[in-house]
């Protein structure tokens, strides 16, 4: 189990990570989500063993690695540019981390290894390739293959698919979910891309401001965003700012915004005049209190439903196409994110 | 999981490694530049320093020495001002015939021009000489002794044109070549004829690459050294000429270090005018693929253009080449007040010659002993520039603030001229002569640029990510090293060997200065023989530059084998 304590780390005397602190279980997966410059790539780079933090530790089944260089830390490691060994083929470079004297094993073994891991990633005969002469996707699976040949304890993803078109991206994503829960690995994906991330973590950390700000499955995680950077981030639907006017019930309050009145449950406590932040997911609900209206300036159709922009800057999921200028008024969950 | 991996120390936590981390401590970076930095400031700085504090006594500062420095200095600018003015005149139509057909050959012929410039300066005068000197093809046969060609400006100025056409076929003509020939279709269908399509469409945005190589080619022009002494003589000193007359032959230490300090200062200008026009020549107008813009010739005057440069192009630069070793191996002998019956035919006198040690002859050993000489120099050049190349190389990949001060510094040999660098190690080394290590020293000073220049690209060109990924799979730093960086760096460090290697081979004017009569290079040798009468020690210049020019194609064309790319592109 990978136990990250209290890592702090000052880049060109900016505080980059803010004391961050989680813990990876023994065949979990877990996405560090967050936009570029987050820190997310230096918290992963750290955990390698690349840099050194200001201050915190890292601790791999109860061992302290603080003083452990990377190349001793076992830690599989797979790049956005790959990083093939250009000098070598596809067997070499599968084989480079078995063959290196923290862990020489035998030729048949190593051979063993290689055959098995490009099976893995589907690249059996690809062993003479240069790596050159492949594809992005075909590198990114040599890349694949070789973390996992010397079947670390921990594999760290730093956005590996970034660099590939979305159709392969989705193809890849779905191998590496499968061999991962096959292998049962422990593993930490970093990405910025929220589809990827929910695709592909049992676990996500959202990373802003050099803190965790948001941590839990996927599902938890989009059915409460809890805060307006995180419902933002992830694209959960119309954020906008609202004013509590009173309370109408038990944990129910009453919000004016630009967009009209809007009714709210929730488990906060506020206070008349308080300016809070609304999240009006973007599907259509039955059974809503809630009404957004506008007149409708743009429809885009995006397969199975289309996306309706209104005058008011608004947007809503609609299985039908509105006219461009009709006024319409959809039933809608209004949620506060405080 | 697995057991058999040995994980980190956790008892010895006083022992921290250091992680292998991408910028590199101000330590490391000050240890890198410790012997390159410390060997330039021996062989280059202190020199230097010894130059400029004899130029600077009152005793060299007379009035005599200023009107004969400014003398030399007014004849070096009026022969480097009419080469370049020659220079163009062929390489611009040269360069517009590159750059906008195709003909049978072409690459051949591109590849023959730039021969010379990668050539020792000895061999090329030992070229022209062999074509055109008073024991030469043409003299010889044609018996055109009322032709005089060695000892006239003339051929300073020709073999300067064969020198550094290349260069204005290259600049120029890659500006040109990426350059959409619509721009002239459209100027004729606006009514332009041939003249003004030239002069306000062509030359305006062709100035800045023809300012560049005109700098280049004048730079190269006024500090040439070996081609004026051999082919002119010394009645046509330039300051390079000057130094090493005042030095060895009228020796004058004072006006000598004035001169260089002259040409330092006219040289530094030069270079500093080249490198800020070539910053603005980056600034191009959309490139286009070079393919694209050439085609074969369809009109009457086309044809006769290409044909006709063509043909002068081949004749002017594989002709003396070719003179060279044809003459190397035939007796072309006028007895004397016979003119008219030469006795002649194929002969390996020459070179059989080359290994006796003669009495009385202008060598204390047999000749070959030059061959040997400069191999073992070049050997030590190889391998000491690499020694001293490879640290400053890896610093300079990754520069900080620290390497934007050093890298000029680097590069100021280059902007000094050989004979100047030999000065300047008599001057401060002068008790060591008598050491042949000196010699390899000296080259390494000239070869070190160039060695920096081809092996900090190739190291900057690895990522700094497959350095992790190898250490993330268990590779220690050394394995790192080991199976990474030098694998990869193979090709570059064995083409910079090599560069450095045919430096030392060709170098002429600094060893010249500063090599023991005993341990001749084959440059020197070259001159000797050539100083001397007589048709054997003629024949013998002959075989040493033809041996030199094979060794100097052999190392380019090993150079252009390690710099190609093998499997895949790195």
């Amino acid at each position: 189990m990978l136990d990250v304590q209290h890592i702090f780390k000052t880049y060109e005397d900016k505080l980059l990570l803010n004391d961050i602190s989680f813990t990876v279980a023994t065949g979990e997966t877990v996405c560090l989500l967050g936009a570029s410059g987050s820190g997310k790539s230096t918290l992963l780079r750290i955990i390698a063993g690349l840099e050194e933090p200001d201050s915190g530790f890292v601790f791999f089944n109860g061992q302290n690695l603080s003083s452990t260089p990377p190349h001793l830390r076992d830690f599989g490691l797979v790049f956005q540019d790959y990083a093939l060994f250009p000098h070598l083929n596809v067997y070499d470079n599968v084989a480079f981390g078995l063959t290196r004297s923290v862990r020489r094993l035998p030729k048949g073994e190593v051979k063993e290894r290689v055959a098995n891991s490009l099976e893995m990633v589907n690249l059996n005969g690809f062993e003479k390739r240069q790596v050159t002469d492949l594809s992005g996707g075909e590198q990114q699976r040599v890349a694949l293959a070789r973390a996992l040949a010397t079947r670390p304890r921990l594999l760290m993803f730093d956005e590996p698919l970034g660099a590939l078109d979305r159709t392969l991206r989705e193809d890849l994503l779905n191998e590496l979910r499968m061999i991962l829960h096959h292998m049962n690995i422990s593993a930490i994906y970093v990405t910025h891309d929220q589809e990827e991330a929910f695709a592909i973590s049992d676990r996500l950390l959202i990373l802003h401001g050099g803190e965790i700000i948001r941590q839990g499955a996927p599902a938890e995680v989009w059915a409460k965003p809890d805060s307006a950077f995180v419902a933002g981030f992830l694209g959960l639907g119309n954020i906008f700012k609202g004013e509590v006017r009173e309370q109408t019930k038990e944990k129910r309050w009453k919000v004016e915004s630009e967009f009209g009145f809007f009714h709210i449950s929730c488990e906060h406590k506020h206070s008349k005049g308080e300016r809070i932040h609304l999240l009006a997911r973007p599907l259509s609900a039955e059974n809503e209190v809630n009404v957004i209206q506008g007149i409708v300036r743009d429809t885009v159709f995006q397969q199975e439903r289309f996306k309706v922009t209104l005058d008011n800057g608004l947007y809503i999921y609609l299985q039908k196409a509105p006219k461009i200028g009709e006024k319409i008024e959809v039933q809608v969950r209004v949620e506060c994110l405080a | 999981m697995n057991p058999a991996v040995h994980h980190g120390d956790t008892k010895d936590t006083e022992n921290l490694r250091k992680p292998h981390i991408s910028l590199s401590p101000w330590f490391v970076r000050l240890g890198l530049w410790l012997i390159p930095l410390s060997f330039l400031v021996i062989s280059f700085f202190y020199p230097l320093s010894r130059i400029l504090v004899l130029t600077l006594v009152p005793q060299t500062l007379t009035y005599q020495n200023l009107v004969l420095a400014s003398r030399v200095l007014l004849f070096t600018f009026y022969q480097a001002t009419l080469s370049l003015l020659l220079t163009l005149l062929l390489g611009l139509p040269s360069a517009y015939l590159f750059a906008r057909y195709d003909f049978r050959g072409k690459p051949l012929l591109r590849a023959l021009t730039a021969v010379p410039f990668m050539l020792p300066t000895v061999v090329v005068a030992a070229g022209f000489s062999a074509l055109l000197g008073p024991r030469g093809l043409i003299h010889t046969i044609l018996t055109l002794s009322s032709l005089p060609f060695t000892g006239t400006l003339w051929a300073i100025l020709i073999a300067h044109v064969f020198y550094n056409t290349t260069i204005v076929i290259r600049l120029v003509g890659n500006a040109l070549s990426s350059l959409d020939p619509k721009l002239e279709a459209a100027a004729r269908s606006l009514g332009a004829d041939s003249f003004h399509v030239w002069r306000n469409v062509l030359l305006p945005i062709l100035r800045p690459s023809i300012l560049a190589s005109s700098l280049l080619v004048f730079l190269f022009d006024f500090t040439s050294f070996g081609v004026i002494l051999l082919l002119g003589g010394p009645q046509f000193a330039t300051v390079e000429v000057e130094i090493y007359l005042r030095v060895l032959r009228l020796p004058n230490f004072s006006l000598a270090a004035l001169l260089a300090a002259i040409q330092l200062i006219c040289t530094l200008t030069i270079s500093l005018i080249y490198t800020r026009v070539i910053t603005r020549t980056t600034i191009q107008t959309a490139p286009r693929s070079a393919t694209a813009n050439t085609r074969k010739p369809r009109t009457t005057s086309e044809k006769v253009f290409v044909v006709a440069f063509a043909f002068l192009l081949t004749s002017f630069f594989f002709l003396p080449l070719s003179a060279l070793p044809f003459r190397s191996l035939v007796r072309l002998e006028a007895d004397r007040g016979q003119r008219g019956e030469i006795q002649y035919g194929f002969t390996t006198d020459y070179y059989t010659e080359l290994f006796v040690n003669r009495r009385g002859s202008v060598f204390y050993v047999p000749p070959i002993r030059a061959t040997v000489n400069s191999l073992a120099y070049a050997g030590a050049t190889a391998v000491l520039s690499l020694v001293l190349g490879f640290p400053a190389a890896v610093a300079l990949a990754k520069p900080t603030r620290l390497e934007k001060v050093l890298d000029p510094l680097i590069i100021l040999p280059l902007g000094s001229s050989a004979v100047m660098l030999g000065l300047g190690v008599i001057l401060s080394f002068g008790a060591w002569l008598t050491s042949p290590l000196l010699v390899p020293f000296a080259h390494t000073l000239v070869a070190l640029p160039f060695v920096i220049r081809v092996l900090q690209p190739a190291i900057a060109s690895i990522p700094e990510r497959l350095r992790q990924a190898a250490s993330s799979l268990g590779a220690s730093p050394l394995e790192v090293w080991k199976n990474i960086d030098l694998p990869i760096l193979r090709r570059a460090t064995l083409a910079a060997a090599t560069f450095a290697f045919t430096i030392s081979l060709g170098e002429f004017g600094a060893t010249l200065l500063i090599a023991r009569p005993e341990y001749p290079t084959i440059p020197v040798a070259i001159e000797r023989f050539l100083s001397q009468p007589g048709g054997l020690n003629y024949g013998q210049a002959m075989a040493m530059a033809t041996i030199l020019m094979l060794l100097t194609v052999i190392s380019i064309l090993l150079i252009e084998q390690f710099r190609l790319p093998g499997a895949g592109e790195f």
